[in-house]
């Protein structure tokens, strides 16, 4: 006899267990693949290997643990199966005949929810604790020892399956469409992510200095696929003589999703319980999310395929491009509106008075906020961060300058903010000229944030020989010796140690490679007479030849170029690492190889390399025009 | 046992039970019908605790049925859509109910299997035609040992001989257990035969609800013919529904059979008879006043 307050029905849980085999049974067949069945594989090689040491072995059974292990916690993995597990228990959610049956039954809603939610968790908990079992097992008896990241795969596979599974049932309490559940999952997962993607595209067409590209942020975490799977990694070095495993990373990712699922099994429940049964069927069950749902879709649809449409046409001038953005928006936003409330209806019967009031009120909201943006009412062209607020800036226009360094600081944000006063004059200049220079600044905030700007500023002798203006400055900190020396050779360039090195080219017509190795002490003579070459200004040319769209110096820029081999002991500082900050995670490399390119401007350079004997004079040098026309004369010739 | 007072129910703005009152004492046998879309369905639906009423109390046993399992355990819903597990054969789905249902009488079960013999217990139920597949509610519903059956259109879909069957077993349960029966059809043949309580259900609400001698009671069938024309007929003499043949007519009068019958004889007519009226005829002239679909009752 069952009692009256009971949250828990065997019979239903005995019916998804029966009835929803196939789906634990991939669960499991997939989790005892891919722990007990690699490992197993992976050992085996080990019998055909010799000449290991203990500790290389040891690293490389540690590393085929772990990468078992980042499978067995892929969270894209762990999605798919925790969506098709809420799929299958709350299916009867889905269609009227089912769900008027087992709502009929003697049994309450809380009782329905707990056995089923419970149901769809051990069929993901219990296939992973079997794996993760058969994994110590079959480690065990291969004579691995780090089982430990099994037992952390484990707990971490839990809680992103818990998390995921949590998610979905949520997102299917408020759909009366099974299809729906994946669907909107998915959509929801990558939801912030990708309309801040979208958003960030449109507010760059129509704001001064704003770029499109996507900054990490920390409500990143609204979209949980898409941030589980940046920050719940393995770690495996490879550099060194072994590989290295650091374990699993984003453990406190894990917990707080975890924590998080918990909140939404209390609202799932509560939504549960309010829901109409009538709704089987409907897109949408609840019905105050529909608004939500209208207005979301428009605004998504709208931004999407305005910020598309708009940049097919290649529009030039700062008030035509708005115009356009803002038509091309506003029309989709309208067109999506009414398309989502087709599916809420499940009818083409949508354009009523009421409906088009409300779209005419989202038409309305959405052109002010256009129109805000525009007209830089949220401050987001003029931003300039405090400088007590920066930890570093970075200015890139040829290459990146900048660092932690307050007086640099102050120079990239007095730059930035003549360029910003600039706004209505640079932007004509621009959509009217060519010679233009495009000017990166980027700061990295303390509070971990990032703000990055873009601009087109122009780019005229004029501007090139006035201190003042912002291209001279730009310019300025472009040939400043020191900061081109830690392009080249990394930020940390006072402490390489250069090795050898060679010089190579090709000779005009011919075509022909040539390639002259140099001695350390050579290359070290060549190194500083290129430094020399710098602090001489005759770089200068070479680099305001990278920073200018409407210039072309190859006729003095030679093909040969000086290749430095060179080291550094505490790892090189790459500067376009610490500008982009996307690349390699530290520890740095330690060595690597420079390539240096000069022009007729450096004497230093040419004497040097007269002196060492690579050339006999510099005649022997070419030019890229001269290579170039002399291909010509070739092509001319054979034709 | 079954107590609906003011039940109000809306979908969208669209109020498919409007103030709906229904009351079925115990061991009734009682037919809920209307036209379709008359909310038949959507009021069996609060009665089965499934849907949530906007308004007004649904009681069975006296007690709210929503989500209260203790009443939900005392009756049987057989609906219209019959919903089974995929690829659940009849014991899956008994071992199903038996786990549901406390009262669940396993006997009972296999003495009822003689009644099915064209249903195979092993094969998936889904593969059956629908009139197998309501057998099997029928089987299981008997099975659980309710109270009160509830059944929405129980019999569509039957052949003549497996209704009869159906109906014997619903008969023979209620003759045993006092079980009461609540169904809902738009068929009044049908429920004519097996109902002695009727209520009629007219846009979202229970217009009409009485026992069955109590309407054939009321409104009766009269055959009469004078040697001349029809004479006036007395002030008090309600007639629904007059034609004629003839000098034959036939009327329909509300009220007192014997004592319309009396009150014509005083007129010295040469014929007179009285006829039963059908209960579709009944329903005609009853409710031949209200804007209400005859058609979709009868036929």
């Amino acid at each position: 006899m069952k009692s009256k307050t009971s949250c828990f029905n065997k019979t239903i849980f005995n019916k998804n267990f029966t009835h929803f085999w196939p789906i634990w049974l991939i669960v499991m067949g997939w989790n005892l693949f891919i722990l007990p069945f690699m490992i197993y594989n992976n050992s085996l090689q080990y019998k055909m290997m010799t000449g290991l040491t203990e500790k290389e072995l040891a690293a490389m059974k540690e590393t085929d643990i772990i990468s078992a292990v980042s499978v067995y916690i892929s969270p894209a993995v762990l999605f798919a199966f925790s969506v098709i597990a809420a799929m299958a228990v709350f299916s009867y959610l889905y269609n009227s005949r089912s769900a008027n049956t087992i709502h009929a039954l003697p049994v309450t809603r809380k009782e329905l929810f707990i056995t089923n939610y419970l149901s769809g968790l051990l069929f993901l908990l219990v296939p992973e604790f079997v794996g993760f079992l058969t994994g110590t097992l079959v480690s065990a008896g291969c004579g691995y020892t780090s089982m430990n990241y099994l037992l952390q795969g484990f707990l971490f596979a839990c809680g992103i399956s818990f998390f995921f599974y949590t998610f979905a049932v949520f997102i299917g309490m408020f759909t009366g469409q099974l299809f729906a559940i994946p669907v909107f999952a998915l959509i929801i997962n990558f939801l912030y992510v990708g309309y801040k993607f979208i958003f960030v595209n449109l507010v760059a067409q129509i704001s001064y200095g704003l770029s499109g590209d996507y900054n990490n942020s920390a409500l990143d975490v609204l979209s949980p696929l898409f941030y589980m799977s940046r920050k719940v990694t393995t770690n495996i070095d490879y550099q060194g003589e072994y590989p290295v495993c650091n374990g699993i990373s984003g453990a406190n990712v894990v917990i707080g999703y975890a924590l998080c699922a918990v909140v939404l099994i209390v609202f799932a429940y509560l939504i549960y319980k309010s829901r109409n049964m009538e709704t089987a069927g409907n897109l949408i069950a609840i019905s105050w999310i529909g608004p939500f749902f209208r207005w979301g879709v428009a605004l998504c649809g709208g931004t999407l395929f305005g910020a598309i449409f708009s940049s097919i046409f290649n529009i030039r001038g700062a008030t035509q491009v708005f115009i356009m953005l803002a038509l091309s928006t506003l029309i989709f936003g309208a067109v999506f509106f009414f398309a989502a409330q087709m599916f809420l209806e499940k009818g083409f019967r949508v354009f009523t008075k009421k409906r088009m009031i409300e779209c005419g009120a989202f038409v309305a909201v959405f052109f002010v906020v256009l129109i805000g943006i525009e007209c830089n009412w949220f401050g987001q062209e003029s931003k300039l961060p405090d400088t007590d607020k920066i930890e570093s800036a970075y200015i890139n226009c040829a290459y990146p300058v900048g660092g932690k360094d307050t007086q640099l600081i102050e120079e990239i944000k007095d730059i930035h903010k003549q360029i910003i006063d600039s706004k209505k004059k640079f932007e004509s200049y621009a959509a009217a000229n060519e010679d233009v220079s495009w000017v990166n600044i980027k700061y990295y905030l303390k509070d971990g944030s990032v703000l990055r700007r873009t601009y087109t500023i122009p780019a005229t002798d004029d501007m090139l020989k006035d201190p003042e203006s912002a291209y001279g400055k730009v310019a300025e900190m472009m040939s400043d010796p020191d900061a081109y020396l830690k392009n080249v050779f990394g930020f940390n360039y006072d402490q390489m140690t250069i090795d050898e090195g060679y010089i190579d080219g090709t000779r005009g017509s011919t075509d022909e490679y040539w390639r002259y190795d140099l001695s350390k002490e050579n290359t070290e003579k060549l190194y500083q007479a290129f430094v020399a070459d710098l602090k001489a200004g005759n770089y200068k040319e070479y680099l305001l030849s990278n920073m200018s769209t409407g210039t072309d110096y190859q006729d003095i820029t030679y093909v040969s170029t000086i290749n430095i081999d060179y080291s550094c002991i505490k790892g090189i500082i790459n500067m376009y690492n610490l500008y982009s900050r996307d690349s390699y995670p530290e520890p740095y490399n330690t060595d690597s190889t420079a390539c240096i390119s000069f022009d007729k401007n450096c004497k230093n350079i040419i004497s040097t390399l007269i002196e060492l004997g690579v050339i006999e004079s510099e005649d022997d040098l070419v030019t890229v025009t001269e290579q170039n026309s002399d291909a010509e004369g070739t092509v001319d010739a054979d034709y | 046992m079954i107590e609906v007072n003011n039940l109000v129910k809306e979908f969208d703005g669209f109020r498919a039970l409007d103030g709906t009152d229904m009351h079925v004492k115990k061991g009734a046998i009682y037919g809920l019908v209307g036209p379709n879309g008359a909310g038949k369905s959507t009021l069996i639906r609060h009665l089965t605790g499934i849907y949530r009423q906007n308004e007004g109390t649904v009681k069975i046993a006296g007690e709210d049925v929503y989500e209260n399992p203790h009443i939900k355990e005392k009756f049987a819903f057989i609906p219209d859509d019959i919903f089974y597990f995929m690829q659940a054969d009849v014991m899956e789905m008994k071992r199903f109910y038996q786990g549901m249902y406390p009262k669940f009488d396993d006997k009972m079960f296999y003495r009822l299997m003689e009644y099915f013999p064209t249903i195979n217990p092993k094969k998936s139920i889904r593969s059956l035609s629908k009139g197998m597949q309501k057998q099997v509610a029928f089987w299981l519903a008997i099975c659980t040992r309710p109270e009160l059956l509830i059944l929405d259109e129980p019999v569509d879909g039957l052949d003549p001989v497996m209704r009869r069957q159906i109906w014997s077993i619903v008969m023979a349960d209620v003759a045993e257990r006092d079980t009461t029966v609540l169904v809902s059809s738009h068929n009044l043949r049908e429920l004519e035969d097996v109902c002695d309580h009727v209520g009629i259900m007219h846009k979202g609400k229970v217009i009409i609800e009485r026992s069955l001698s109590e309407l054939q009671g009321s409104v009766c069938k009269i055959q009469v013919a004078f040697q001349a024309e029809m004479p006036k007929l007395p002030e008090n003499f309600d007639v629904l529904h007059m034609s004629n043949t003839g000098r034959v007519y036939t009327l329909i009068v509300k009220g007192n059979p014997t004592e319309a019958k009396e009150q014509l004889e005083k007129m010295h007519p040469m014929l007179i008879d009285l006829l039963p009226l059908t209960l579709e005829e009944i329903f005609i002239y009853e409710l031949g006043g209200v804007d209400y679909e005859v058609k979709d009752i009868l036929f």
